[in-house]
C-alpha cells in the first residue's frame, strides 16, 4: 500500500458523504415546503411532462411543445421510472449533490497543486451551494440547478486549462521548466479539461435552452485568458474554439433539428421558454428580470452592484490582492451571464443578487491557481471573508428592495398560494367523480406534475383523443381549457370543445363549477351529460 | 601487427582513417576490424584480398559453394546469421563461410574448423540461393504448421460456415413469420452495436487525450545514453517496385542517430522486381545494407517478406519501416530506453506515423487527421485501457526473441500488423507506444486510397474471424475487458463502416420521401437510439478528428474535421470492396503504390 491510498480513500469518502448530505438535505427542504403548498410552477410542469411522457406518449420528451428543458427531462424520466414521487425535485437534490461533490474534488486537487494552501479555496467553493439563492432553487425543485451543475463545472474547467496554460507558459519563459514539459506535453496531456468543459457547456444548453447564448460572451473571454503569446496564433485559437464550442452549437443543432422533424419549427422550443416565462404563475412572475427593473433600471442595477460586493467580499479582496489586470476580466464574468440572460429574458430566478454570488464562486476557482502568495494570516482572513460574505448574502436578500429579492425571500417564510394547477389537482384527488377529465395539453402538464399521475386525463397528446372527442357518448366529465388572461392565445382544445359541444348539443349540458370571483381558474368548466333522450 | 595497421600500412586507409575507427570503435563497443567495410573505406575486393592475405582464410567462391545440412543442423540458423556465417561445402568438404571468418562467435566456430572468407555483400545472396526455398516454407507455412487456429490461411472455418448458416436460415425463417419483429431485431441489434462502438472510440480518445505519452522518455535520457550499451538493431524494409524511393530510403536510415554499425538493416525485395534491387544497389549502401530477395511464391505478401527476413534478423530489436518513412533520427534511442523502463511483458513499442505530405490535398488532409488521431489518442486510449492495440504497419519495435516466440507475422492476413498484436496480447505480452514519430507519405489518390484501406478492411475483418474462432477461450486468454476492446475496435471499425451507409441511405430515403414505412420498424426507444447515433455518433466521430490536431499542432487542418462525412463515404467503397474481396479472393495483397507525392520527404519538425 503506497502512502496516497489512505488520503485517496478518505477523500472518496469525503466527497460521498459531502454529496449525500447535500442531497439530502435538499430532498427534505424540498418535501417540507412540499407539504406547506410551496411547489414551484416550473417542477411541477417538468414532473407532468416526465409522468405523461412515461404513462401516455415518450416522444413528448422529443417535441418541444414544452418550455422546461430536455436534460431535466431525460434524467427526470429515469428518476421517475426508478420510483421517486417528485422527479425535479430527486435531479435538483442529485444536482446540489453532484455540484457539491465537484466542489470539492476540484478543490482537493487544486489544494494538491497549491502546496497545501488552498484551504481557503475550498472553503470557498464548498461553501457556494450555501448561498440562499442556490439553496431556494434547489429545495423548490427548480431545473435551474441543473443549469448551475453544468455550468459552474464547465467554467471551472476551462479555467484551469486557460490558467495552467499561462502559467505554464510563464514558466517555460522563466526556464523553470524540465525538458519533456518544453514540448508542450504539459498542456496537451490536459485537454481533457476542455473536453469535460465543452461537454458540460452542452449540457448546460440542455438544462436550459437559451444557454447557448453563453457562446457570445465567452468567445472573447476565452481569447483574452490565453497567455498573449498564444493569442497571436489565430489557427490554434480557432481550433480551441471549435473543441470548446463545436459540443455547444451542436445540441443546438441537434435540438433543432428534432424540433423540426416533430414539430415542424426548428425553433419552437425556444419560442415556447419564452412563451412559458410570460405565462409562469403570479408568484414566480415576480421574479422576472423584466417585471422587476423596469420599474427602476437604475436602482436596481446600483443595488446588484453593492449587493454583488457585499455578497463576495472575498472575491474582491483576492482581485485586490492579485493585482492582475486579466484576473480582474474575470470580474465580468456574472455580469456577461446575467446580461445575457437578461437579453433573452431567460431564467429569472437567477437575476438577482445571489445569481451573481453563485456566479462569482467560479471566480474563487480561477483565483485559487494562484493561492500559492496568500499564506499564514492571510488564508483565515479568507476564510472569515467568505463566511462574511455568505452571511451578508442571507441578510440582504431579506432587505433586498429588488422584488424578485423580496419575492424570494418571501417563499421562505410564507407558503406560496397554490398556482390554479394545483388547486385543481387538489380537487381532483379530492373528487375522483370528476374524472375522466380533458384537459388543455399545456394546462394538464402542471396538473399532472401536482397530481403525481396522469391516469384519467386525456389531452391532444393522449392516445384516442380524436376517439374520446367525437363518439357520440364521450367518456369524459371535466373540461379543462385554458385562462383566457393568460397573454398566449388558447390551444386548439377550445375549438374542439366547441365543436363537440355544436356536435352533441342535442344530449350535453355545459356547467361552470367556480365562479370567477373566487377562483384564479375561471375558465374551468364543468361538462356533465345526461343519458341520451330515450326514443 | 593487427589488421588496421596492415590496411594502414599497405595504404589502403590513412592514418587519420584509421584513427577514426579505432575512435568509433571505442565509442560504439565494436572491433574496429568490420568497421572498416561499414564505413566503406575499402573497396570490396582490396578488402577481401588484404583480408585473406593476413588471416590466410580463402575467399569463397560463391557459385561453387553448396547448403551443408548437417553442419547447419549443428546451429539455429539465428545463430548462423547473428555470426554473418554459412553452413557450406565445396569440393574440399564441409566450411565455415563467413563475413568476419577470423571473429567467429564460440557457438559457430567450434563447429568446422575449416574457414572460407565472403563479402558482406555476398552473405545474403549467397544465403538465399543456398537456402532460399527451405526459408521460404518457413515464412509461408511457419505459423500456420506451429499454430494453426490463429492463421488466417482458412478464412472461416467450418464451425463458422455452419453458424453462418444456421443464423442465416433461422433469421429467414423468422424474417418471413414475422417481418417486423425480425427487422426490428435486426435494427435495434445494428444500433446497439454502432452505438457502443462510437461510445468505445470516443473513450479511447478521451483516455489518449489524458494521458501524458511524452513523459515516457526524456530528451536528457536519449542524451545519456550511451553507444557502446546499445544493442544491435534490426531494421526491416519490404519494398516492392519502388525503384524512386530507394535512394531516400538508404539514405535516411544511414542518418539515423544509432551507430551505423549497429544496425542490421534488411531490404526485403521481391525476385520479379530487379528494378527495386538494381536501384539499391545502385545507391551504393553500407555494407550492413543487405539487399534480401526473396523467392516468388504465393501469397504474396509484405508479412510473407517479413518472416523471411526475421529468419535471419540479427538485432535483439527488430523494427519495420516503409520504403518512403522518415522516422525520427532517435526514434531508435528511445525506443531501447523505453523497452528498458517498461516490464519484461512489453513485447513491442508502436511509434506515432503521421504524413510530411498533408497539405497536398484535401485526401492527405483527411488522412493525417485520421491518422493523428489514431496514433497521438486512439493507440494511447488503448494502452491506459489495457486492451490489445492492433499494431500499425510500420515503426513497430519488437524484442526480436518474442517475435520469433510467436511465429512471426501471418502471411495470409493483411493487416498482419494488427493481428500480431492480438496474438500478443493473447500470450501475455503487452504493446506500448512511444512519443516518437515516423513520416510517411499519405496517399494522395483515391483510387490508390480505395485500394490501400480496402486491404486493411479486409485485414481487419480476417483479424477478426480468426481471432473468433474460439471466442470463450479468447476470453480466458485475454479477459473479458481485452476481449470487449478487441470486438468494439477490430470488430466494430469495418462494422461502423459498412452499416453507416445504410443508416445514411435509410435516413436521406425518409428525409426525402418522407416515408412513414419505417416506423412500424421503429418502437420509441430505438427510435432515439437511431436518433442517438445518427445525431450524436456522427457530431461525435467528428469531433474528436478535431482533438487530432492538437499535439502535432497543425491547427489549421482542424476546420477538415467537418468534411469527415465525406471520407466517410470513401470508407464505406473501400469496405465493401473489402468484403467482397474476403470471400473471393481474402489472401490478395492490394499493393498501394508510393511515391506519388510531389512533396519533398523532409520531416516537418519534431512533434510537440
Amino acid at each position: 500500500m503506497t502512502p496516497h491510498q489512505p488520503a485517496a480513500r478518505w477523500h472518496r469518502g469525503m466527497i460521498l458523504t459531502a454529496a449525500l448530505a447535500m442531497t439530502g438535505a435538499v430532498l427534505m427542504a424540498g418535501h417540507w415546503l412540499s407539504q406547506r403548498g410551496y411547489s414551484s410552477s416550473r417542477s411541477l410542469y417538468a414532473d407532468g411532462v416526465i409522468r405523461f411522457a412515461i404513462e401516455q406518449d415518450p416522444l413528448i420528451l422529443m417535441d418541444g411543445h414544452h418550455a422546461a428543458p430536455p436534460l431535466l427531462h431525460w434524467l427526470g424520466a429515469l428518476v421517475a421510472l426508478a420510483g421517486a414521487d417528485h422527479p425535479s425535485l430527486w435531479i435538483a437534490a442529485l444536482s446540489s449533490g453532484g455540484l457539491m461533490s465537484f466542489f470539492i474534488l476540484f478543490t482537493l486537487r487544486l489544494q494538491k497543486r497549491s502546496g497545501g494552501t488552498g484551504r481557503a479555496c475550498w472553503m470557498a467553493c464548498a461553501a457556494a451551494p450555501l448561498q440562499s439563492g442556490w439553496w431556494a432553487a434547489a429545495a423548490a425543485g427548480s431545473p435551474t440547478v441543473l443549469m448551475w451543475l453544468t455550468l459552474l463545472p464547465a467554467l471551472a474547467l476551462l479555467a484551469r486549462y486557460l490558467l495552467e496554460m499561462r502559467v505554464f507558459v510563464a514558466a517555460r519563459a522563466r526556464g523553470q521548466m524540465s525538458a519533456w514539459l518544453e514540448s508542450d506535453g504539459y498542456l496537451q496531456g490536459r485537454l481533457h479539461l476542455l473536453w469535460g468543459a465543452a461537454l458540460l457547456l452542452a449540457l448546460t444548453s440542455l438544462a436550459q435552452p437559451w444557454q447557448g447564448l453563453l457562446l457570445a460572451g465567452f468567445l472573447p473571454l476565452t481569447w483574452w485568458l490565453l497567455p498573449p503569446g498564444e493569442r497571436g496564433n489565430g489557427a490554434k485559437v480557432f481550433t480551441l474554439w471549435l473543441l470548446i464550442f463545436t459540443p455547444l452549437l451542436a445540441t443546438q443543432g441537434i435540438m433543432a433539428y428534432l424540433q423540426g422533424i416533430f414539430s415542424g419549427d426548428p425553433w419552437l422550443y425556444l419560442h415556447h421558454s419564452r412563451e412559458a416565462l410570460l405565462r409562469m404563475a403570479p408568484q414566480e412572475a415576480l421574479h422576472s428580470t423584466a417585471l422587476t427593473l423596469c420599474t427602476s433600471p437604475g436602482r436596481a442595477v446600483l443595488w446588484l452592484l453593492g449587493g454583488f460586493l457585499l455578497a463576495t467580499p472575498l472575491l474582491l479582496y483576492l482581485l485586490l490582492r492579485l493585482r492582475s489586470a486579466s484576473v480582474a476580466l474575470l470580474f465580468l464574468v456574472p455580469w456577461i451571464v446575467q446580461a445575457i440572460m437578461f437579453t433573452a429574458g431567460q431564467e429569472p430566478p437567477s437575476w438577482h443578487v445571489f445569481g451573481l454570488a453563485q456566479l462569482s464562486t467560479i471566480l474563487c476557482f480561477i483565483l485559487a491557481a494562484r493561492f500559492k502568495c496568500i499564506i499564514g494570516v492571510e488564508k483565515a482572513m479568507c476564510l472569515i471573508l467568505l463566511w462574511v460574505g455568505t452571511g451578508l448574502g442571507w441578510l440582504l436578500q431579506d432587505r433586498s428592495p429588488l422584488a424578485a429579492d423580496q419575492a424570494l425571500a418571501r417563499s421562505w417564510r410564507n407558503p406560496a398560494p397554490p398556482p390554479e394547477e394545483q388547486m385543481l389537482a387538489h380537487q381532483l384527488k379530492r373528487n375522483p367523480e370528476w374524472l375522466p377529465l380533458l384537459a388543455d395539453q399545456r394546462l394538464a402538464l402542471p396538473i399532472i406534475g401536482a397530481r403525481g399521475t396522469s391516469r384519467g386525463i386525456i389531452t391532444q397528446r393522449s392516445p384516442g383523443y380524436s376517439t374520446t372527442l367525437f363518439q357520440s357518448n364521450p367518456p369524459v366529465v371535466t373540461i379543462a381549457t385554458r385562462n383566457p388572461s393568460w397573454p398566449v392565445p388558447g390551444g386548439a382544445l377550445t375549438d374542439d370543445v366547441f365543436l363537440m359541444l355544436t356536435i352533441h348539443s342535442s344530449h350535453l349540458k355545459l356547467e361552470r363549477i367556480t365562479t370567477p370571483e373566487t377562483s384564479q381558474f375561471h375558465r374551468i368548466h364543468t361538462w356533465r351529460h345526461h343519458p341520451p333522450p330515450q326514443p | 601487427m593487427d589488421f588496421l595497421e596492415e590496411l594502414a600500412a599497405s595504404g589502403l586507409i590513412t592514418f587519420e582513417q584509421r584513427q577514426r575507427v579505432e575512435q568509433l570503435a571505442r565509442k560504439w563497443g565494436l572491433p574496429g576490424r568490420p568497421l572498416v567495410r561499414t564505413l566503406r573505406l575499402v573497396p570490396r575486393d582490396a578488402w577481401l584480398q588484404a583480408y585473406s592475405t593476413f588471416y590466410r582464410i580463402p575467399v569463397a567462391s560463391t557459385d561453387r559453394l553448396a547448403w551443408d545440412p548437417d553442419l547447419a543442423a549443428r546451429a539455429p540458423l539465428t545463430d548462423w546469421a547473428k555470426a554473418l556465417a554459412l553452413p557450406v561445402r565445396d569440393e574440399a568438404g564441409p566450411a565455415i563461410a563467413a563475413v568476419d571468418p577470423a571473429e567467429l562467435p564460440p557457438e559457430i566456430s567450434c563447429l568446422c574448423p575449416r574457414r572460407l572468407l565472403l563479402a558482406e555483400e555476398d552473405w545474403t545472396p549467397t544465403l538465399v540461393r543456398l537456402h532460399g526455398a527451405e526459408m521460404l516454407d518457413e515464412a509461408i507455412n511457419g505459423l500456420a504448421r506451429r499454430l494453426p487456429e490463429v492463421s488466417a490461411r482458412r478464412t472461416f472455418t467450418r464451425t463458422q460456415i455452419a453458424f453462418i448458416w444456421i443464423s442465416s436460415t433461422f433469421y429467414l425463417l423468422w424474417l418471413w413469420w414475422n417481418p417486423v419483429l425480425a427487422l426490428t431485431t435486426l435494427l435495434a441489434a445494428i444500433n446497439i452495436f454502432f452505438f457502443i462502438c462510437v461510445a468505445f472510440k470516443t473513450l479511447l480518445v478521451l483516455l489518449g487525450a489524458s494521458r501524458q505519452t511524452a513523459s515516457k522518455v526524456s530528451r536528457e535520457e536519449v542524451a545519456d545514453l550511451r553507444d557502446d550499451e546499445l544493442p544491435l538493431y534490426t531494421v526491416l524494409v519490404p519494398v516492392y517496385k519502388e525503384p524512386a524511393v530507394i535512394p531516400h530510403l538508404v539514405r535516411h536510415l544511414a542518418h539515423l542517430d544509432y551507430p551505423l554499425a549497429k544496425l542490421d538493416v534488411q531490404v526485403l525485395l521481391e525476385q520479379d522486381d530487379p528494378a527495386t534491387l538494381h536501384a539499391f544497389l545502385a545507391s551504393n549502401p553500407p555494407p550492413n545494407f543487405h539487399a534480401v530477395v526473396v523467392p516468388t511464391a504465393l501469397p504474396k505478401t509484405k508479412p510473407k517478406a517479413c518472416n523471411f527476413g526475421l529468419q535471419i534478423a540479427r538485432g535483439d530489436f527488430l523494427t519495420i519501416y516503409d520504403a518512403e518513412d522518415l522516422p525520427e533520427s532517435d526514434q531508435l534511442k528511445k525506443v531501447i530506453i523505453a523497452f528498458r523502463k517498461l516490464p519484461p511483458s512489453t513485447m513491442c513499442i508502436q511509434a506515432a506515423l503521421n504524413y510530411f505530405n498533408w497539405r497536398e490535398n484535401l485526401l492527405t488532409r483527411m488522412f493525417t487527421l485520421e491518422y493523428s488521431n489514431w496514433f497521438d489518442y486512439n493507440l494511447p486510449g488503448m494502452e491506459t485501457l489495457g486492451v490489445p492495440i492492433p499494431l500499425g504497419g510500420t515503426s513497430n519495435h519488437f524484442r526480436c526473441d518474442r517475435l520469433r516466440q510467436l511465429c512471426g507475422w501471418d502471411p495470409f492476413n493483411v493487416t498482419e500488423d494488427a493481428d500480431l498484436g492480438i496474438r500478443a496480447s493473447a500470450l501475455g505480452y503487452t504493446v506500448a507506444t512511444i512519443d516518437s514519430t515516423t513520416y510517411e507519405e499519405a496517399n494522395r489518390a483515391y483510387g490508390n486510397w480505395i485500394r490501400q484501406r480496402s486491404r486493411w478492411i479486409k485485414g481487419y475483418l480476417q483479424t477478426f474471424l480468426v481471432h473468433m474462432r474460439q471466442p470463450i477461450r479468447m476470453i480466458h486468454k485475454v479477459g473479458l475487458k481485452a476481449f470487449l476492446g478487441f470486438v468494439f475496435f477490430i470488430g466494430g471499425t469495418p462494422f461502423i463502416f459498412l452499416t453507416n451507409p445504410v443508416l445514411w441511405a435509410v435516413f436521406i430515403l425518409w428525409l426525402i420521401t418522407g416515408t412513414t414505412a419505417m416506423s412500424v420498424l421503429l418502437p420509441p426507444w430505438l427510435l432515439y437510439l437511431s436518433l442517438a447515433n445518427l445525431l450524436a455518433g456522427n457530431f461525435l466521430a467528428v469531433y474528436v478528428c478535431i482533438l487530432g490536431v492538437f499535439r502535432r499542432r497543425n491547427f489549421p487542418m482542424s476546420i477538415y474535421a467537418f468534411v469527415n462525412p465525406l471520407y466517410w463515404m470513401m470508407h464505406a467503397v473501400a469496405s465493401y470492396k473489402g468484403l467482397y474481396q474476403l470471400v473471393v479472393k481474402p489472401f490478395y495483397w492490394e499493393k498501394t503504390e508510393h511515391g506519388l507525392t510531389t512533396v519533398k520527404a523532409t520531416m516537418p519538425g519534431s512533434p510537440q
